[in-house]
């Protein structure tokens, strides 16, 4: 079992592991960037540190609807601090996480219909949804 | 049974006894330590208790003897005046020491010569010298050598311009442009590293500063006690040694020329020790001190003499080279050179001072200077609905309702600059001209061309340097 960290997308409970996890925020003002795409919705400083906030649920196909970001949740990723924009926060709890997820969202609590976020995913969905977004 | 693994506990013994230590040192600094003896002895002890756990035997024994002393405060064996604050303030210095030389790896030893002079400690009988004659040169506050030496920052601007070039270069190769990701990745990691590794917290400097004063205060026969705020604002190290010379001058300025002695103070209804605040404080991207004392406040009168002239605005010549009110020169003031310098060090700083005094009441001093050295100048202007930063080299250039709106924006106004490459864009206000830090973008804003950054505008807001 590992600790996760549990937020909400949506209808979704997704669960990030709690190690990864820096900073929590409700409704931190974000500045919006010129040009950046609608699931981009703006920079929160986090400690004097520009982070980046993405609506997650959009980039991976898990929601259609942009998430309102009324928490924001500021993680390590291999590329720096990225934050994901999230509906509501819950408590950590403890989850049995895969060594390996079967996708950008894995469902591992079936009965609490829990998913898991894989970063490394994550990371690489964003760069391909911005690639996306450079040849429009 | 199993060995007690204390390496699970080195780093928050490390954090607790420098809390415990600033605690004390601070309360050490107000005029009698006699209502917060038992607070202090408390942190002694639990320094003392740590260090044994930890296996610091000097550490240990030195928190032992000086916690005795509080014990005798307490129990009402000795009153807790200045004496008995400064032993226990080189008690102090003696702890943190040990514990540096513990942090780094060595055995740090005891001090038999204090620990002695703790032991046989009587404020009655120890031949305390409140007034020196000649105070001696005072030896340079160390913050240390620089955590990060000048050619790696140097080698990392080139690096974030180089990797902002390639990706120009990449524009029509997908295959070079993920490189470039991997490398604007790793470097924006390193960027954040160096800087994080950069800074230092502004109380560094608060124990040998209060030390400092105390100590110039007394070769007057002065009485001062020295608070500090905003031990926790982290600074860069290149910055905090840039201005310590200038914060050393302001103070011991006003302790030897602002505090009226004792017997003066009552007379005024003021408290017997004069007060002295450096406060810090972080504002956007900048540092804002406040060095304050409740003192005499400037004589202006004799500041237009010492000057030559009659009128104007008095403090101003306090600025000027060579001139001083000072009627003793010595070690600490009267040479009529430190607050020139002073000034000299926040203009070298791209900041800004100012000096508020009132008659009898006091001076206030106001610093404001970037908290990183490596700042950039840049424009803010306001466009539709956003604050937006553009490079150096922005310059007003009036109004043009045709003028294309900057990036298409739902621009209302009129006012019109030109950027660095010659383009005139409309914008609806230019807001300032500032020196800010600029941070690269954060992922996954470095995949967007356009971006060049971002900053922290003063109330906090995150703002994108834009290239345009």
């Amino acid at each position: 079992m590992n600790p996760v960290f549990v937020f909400r997308l949506g209808p979704h409970s997704v669960s990030v592991l709690a190690a990864d996890v820096r900073a929590t925020a409700e409704r931190p003002p974000l500045s919006p960037v010129p040009g950046a795409p609608t699931w981009l919705p703006g920079l929160w400083n986090w400690l004097g540190q520009p982070v980046a906030i993405v609506d997650i649920g959009v980039v991976g196909g898990l929601l259609r609807k942009p998430t309102p970001p009324d928490h924001v949740i500021g993680v390590q990723t291999e590329y720096g601090l990225l934050g994901f924009a999230a509906s509501g926060v819950g408590t950590a709890r403890d989850a049995r996480i895969p060594t390996r997820a079967r996708g950008l969202f894995d469902l591992v609590d079936a009965e609490q219909n829990l998913l898991y976020l894989d970063l490394r995913r994550a990371c690489r969905a964003i760069d391909t949804a911005m690639a996306e977004e450079r040849r429009r | 049974m199993a060995a007690f693994d204390t390496s699970r506990y080195r780093q928050l013994f490390i954090d607790e006894v420098r809390r415990h230590l600033a605690t004390i040192d601070t309360r050490l600094a107000a005029p009698s330590i006699d209502s917060a003896a038992w607070e202090i002895f408390r942190s002694f002890h639990t320094v003392k208790g740590m260090a044994a756990t930890m296996g610091v035997p000097a550490m240990t024994e030195t928190a032992g003897v000086l916690e005795e002393i509080c014990k005798r405060v307490t129990d009402g064996d000795m009153r807790g005046e200045r004496p008995t604050a400064d032993l226990l303030t080189e008690g102090v210095a003696l702890l943190d020491r040990q514990l540096r030389i513990w942090e780094e790896g060595g055995t740090p030893e005891a001090d038999p010569e204090l620990l002695q002079r703790v032991r046989d400690f009587s404020p009655a009988v120890v031949g305390f010298s409140l007034i020196e004659e000649n105070p001696p040169e005072e030896s340079p506050i160390d913050l240390g050598p620089p955590r990060v030496s000048e050619l790696a920052m140097a080698a990392m601007a080139e690096l974030l311009a180089a990797a902002a070039h390639l990706r120009q270069l990449a524009a029509d190769s997908p295959a070079t442009r993920a490189e470039v990701d991997r490398i604007e990745a790793a470097t924006r990691q390193l960027y954040d590293e160096i800087i994080s590794l950069r800074r230092v917290p502004f109380g560094a400097i608060s124990m040998p500063l209060r030390h400092r004063v105390r100590t110039a205060a007394e070769s007057r026969g002065l009485k001062v006690s020295l608070a500090v705020h905003g031990e926790d604002v982290l600074v860069d190290q290149p910055v905090l040694a840039a201005l310590l010379p200038a914060i050393i001058h302001v103070l011991t300025n006003a302790a030897v020329h602002g505090i009226e002695p004792t017997a003066v103070r009552r007379e005024r209804n003021k408290p017997p020790y004069g007060r002295l605040l450096l406060s810090a404080e972080r504002l956007g991207n900048d540092l804002a001190l406040r060095i304050e004392d409740d003192g005499n406040g400037f004589d202006t009168q004799r500041l237009r003499r010492a000057a030559g002239v009659t009128e104007g605005d008095a403090v101003s010549h306090a600025f000027r080279l060579g001139v001083s009110t000072a009627e003793v020169v010595d070690t600490y003031a009267g040479k009529g050179l430190g607050l020139p310098e002073v000034k000299q060090v926040v203009d070298r700083l791209g900041g800004t001072l100012s000096v508020h005094t009132i008659a009898g009441r006091g001076t206030s001093f106001r610093i404001r200077v970037p908290i990183q050295s490596d700042m950039e100048r840049l424009v803010l202007v306001e466009a539709g609905d956003l604050l937006l930063a553009l490079p150096a080299g922005t310059e007003p250039a009036g109004v043009d309702a045709e003028a294309p709106a900057l990036l298409g924006l739902a621009v209302t106004g009129d006012v019109v600059v030109t950027t660095r490459a010659g383009t005139r864009v409309r914008v609806d206000r230019v807001v300032e001209s500032t020196q800010a830090l600029v941070s690269p973008p954060p992922f996954p804003l470095n995949r967007m061309n356009g971006v060049r950054g971002a900053t922290i505008a003063p109330d906090g807001r995150v703002v994108c340097v834009i290239e345009l």
